[in-house]
């Protein structure tokens, strides 16, 4: 169609519109719709847009509302119905177009779809090569369908080197073999399956801990096998460093335990002949020495035996430390009035008042809670030795929690400025030639009231008596 | 009891000659066999070796065993003491320097007799030895043992 054509045929509808218009404004007539109708298709039918049959429709009123003076004011609502008619033609071409859109719209969603699957799939893949996991999926003939990043850096492989491949195909034999020896059962059986595979790598065997399941298809038939593997290596060696810690702990213990064995043969022997021989001088060659000579071996045999006394003595301290607690409930009044009657037994020649509360009952280790009182009493009668009226006593703060025990005596006591020696192995407040002591039963008192959980202090005053107190900890927690 | 003997099993020369001095002050005049190594004390009992020509029925009147001792230690030589009918009923005290809980209950669970640890107070050795001498060799009634 030329723009000349295109033109006549405006002018030509246009005319006919205003014609039309008019006399439906005039008689309201089915006919006069009828040729509206027919005009917006014969405009459309030539290509006239529906804008352009808009300002025809405009145009057609402008002409038409100078002859309609008697009633301008009801020419809008006809003309409106005029304008609906003549436009209903295109507006039937809309809905085709939008029908037609909607058409486009599906595929549009097809499409969309389409890429939120991608999108999907990305993620998916994303995920899956973040993750430190070694992660891949293979066939029920065992080729590989997937394989994540990590599995390509820790096996040192590019996807497309494997995927389509089966393991002999695609990764070194050892690695190939130890991959196909565990994921073979669960493809063949279908069953999921955790497996410790030890993989040879660059830098040595790494371990794996890998979960692996079959992938199902609808009907419930496996089609795939899944492998989730996490490095454990470090963990493994973790583990086995810890191992090793505690068997070369053990083995010290073991070590520790013959020496302390040997201690206890190998040292006393020596001094035996030491104190034995001394003594055969003085028994079998006393004519022959003088006294200064038999003084002398007097001070070798005391030395010996003293010597001999801090064998034993670390001997108690270290199996205390090695021996295993065995809990039971112990009366300690009882212990208490055992061992003063022992002390009081070997030293018969001394008046010690002895007071011991009755019906203290405590919980720990029945044999250690009496080396603690032996300690704490022989102690208490050692350094009351010089009192004209002694007295020694056992009790307990019976309300208090932790329950706090004491053995009390009016003896010599000690300065507090020294209080933090009390318990160290070796350490002595007192000289020998006052008290005679090896410095280790404090020692052992306080390591076996630390095994039991509690505590142990000393309150005292130079010659007004000292007090010990000891705790055994949570001791309802023993029981 | 005149033709009975003491077997003492001491590896140490310095104890045997303490054990040996303690046990003539007690004037108890039985005399005394010294050796110095389980292996040695299985061969006197049981008449081997450098024992082969002593008759094996002739047992000593109680041996005094230390525990620790070359080639063969003595809970081993308790051990087969104990296993052999000639010997299972021959006085055994374990004479040694360990009081070590496992020591005691392995040797009694083993069969000795008695368990003694040696003091290293020269007086408390002395009297030990000769207490043990007297009980051993005067006062305790062996197992007749081949009156079967």
């Amino acid at each position: 169609m030329t723009l000349s054509r295109e033109r006549d045929v405006r002018e030509t509808i246009a005319k006919a519109y205003v014609e039309a218009l008019g006399k439906y404004a005039l008689e309201e007539g089915e006919a006069a719709l009828a040729q509206a109708y027919a005009l917006g298709r014969e405009a459309l039918a030539h290509g006239i847009g529906v804008l352009e049959m808009v300002a025809i429709h405009y145009e057609a009123v402008l002409a038409v509302s100078p002859s309609l003076q008697s009633r301008p004011q009801s020419l809008v609502p006809l003309a409106a119905q005029f304008l609906n008619e003549s436009l209903s033609p295109f507006e039937m071409t809309m809905r085709a177009y939008q029908a037609s859109a909607r058409l486009l719209g599906l595929s549009e969603t097809v499409a969309e779809r389409t890429a939120d699957t991608d999108r999907a799939r990305d993620q998916l893949q994303m995920i899956l090569d973040a993750t430190t996991a070694v992660i891949y999926l293979k066939d029920a003939d065992g080729r590989y369908v997937f394989v994540n990043r990590q599995f390509q850096q820790v096996f040192n492989v590019r996807r497309e080197q494997v995927i389509g491949r089966t393991d002999a195909d695609a990764l070194p034999p050892a690695l190939a073999d130890a991959l196909r020896r565990h994921d073979q059962p669960v493809l063949a059986a279908g069953v999921p399956g955790e497996a410790e595979v030890t993989v040879p790598l660059h830098d040595g065997p790494h371990t794996y801990i890998a979960l692996k399941f079959p992938l199902r298809d609808g009907a419930g038939a496996p089609y795939a096998l899944c492998s989730v593997a996490t490095d454990i290596t470090e963990r493994k060696r973790a583990d086995e460093a810890l191992r090793n810690a505690k068997e070369a702990a053990e083995s010290a213990n073991r070590e520790l335990e013959s020496f302390s064995y040997s201690i206890a043969h190998d040292l006393r022997a020596p001094l035996r002949s030491i104190d034995g021989f001394s003594q055969a001088l003085l028994e079998d060659c006393g004519d022959r020495l003088d006294d200064e000579a038999k003084k002398y071996l007097h001070f070798v045999r005391d030395s010996a035996q003293h010597m001999a006394h801090l064998i034993d003595g670390l001997l108690a301290l270290s199996r205390v430390s090695r021996s295993a607690l065995q809990p039971s409930t112990v009366d300690l009044s009882f212990l208490a009035g055992c061992v003063l009657q022992g002390l009081q037994a070997a030293d018969s020649g001394r008046p010690v008042e002895t007071v011991i509360q009755e019906g203290v009952v405590a919980s720990g280790d029945q044999h250690l809670l009496r080396a603690v009182l032996e300690n704490l009493l022989g102690n208490a009668w050692k350094f009351t030795g010089r009192c004209p009226v002694a007295r020694i006593e056992f009790g307990a703060d019976l309300r208090r929690r932790p329950v706090v025990y004491f053995v009390r005596d009016n003896g010599a006591g000690f300065d507090m400025e020294y209080a933090d020696r009390l318990f160290g192995v070796f350490q002595r407040l007192h000289s020998a030639r006052e008290f005679e002591g090896t410095g280790i039963g404090l020692a052992t008192v306080q390591r076996i009231i630390q095994r039991h959980g509690g505590r142990v202090w000393a309150a005292s005053e130079v010659d007004r008596g000292s007090t010990f107190y000891f705790t055994l900890g949570d001791e309802s927690a023993r029981e | 009891m005149r033709d009975k003997v003491m077997l003492l099993v001491e590896d140490d020369p310095n104890d045997e000659a303490l054990t040996l001095r303690a046990l003539a002050k007690s004037r108890i005049g039985t005399p005394v066999i010294v050796v110095r190594d389980g292996a040695a004390a299985l061969d006197y009992l049981f008449a081997r070796g450098e024992y082969a020509a002593r008759d094996a029925a002739q047992l000593p009147a109680v041996m005094f065993l230390d525990l620790k001792l070359p080639k063969i230690d003595g809970f081993e030589v308790l051990r087969r003491v104990r296993a052999d009918e000639r010997t299972r009923l021959l006085p055994i005290v374990i004479l040694t320097s360990s009081n070590e809980d496992r020591d005691r209950l392995e040797g009694y669970d083993l069969g000795a007799n008695s368990y003694v640890r040696k003091p290293v107070e020269s007086t408390e050795f002395a009297a030990a030895v000769g207490q043990l001498g007297l009980y051993w060799l005067r006062l305790n009634e062996p197992a007749p043992l081949w009156g079967r």
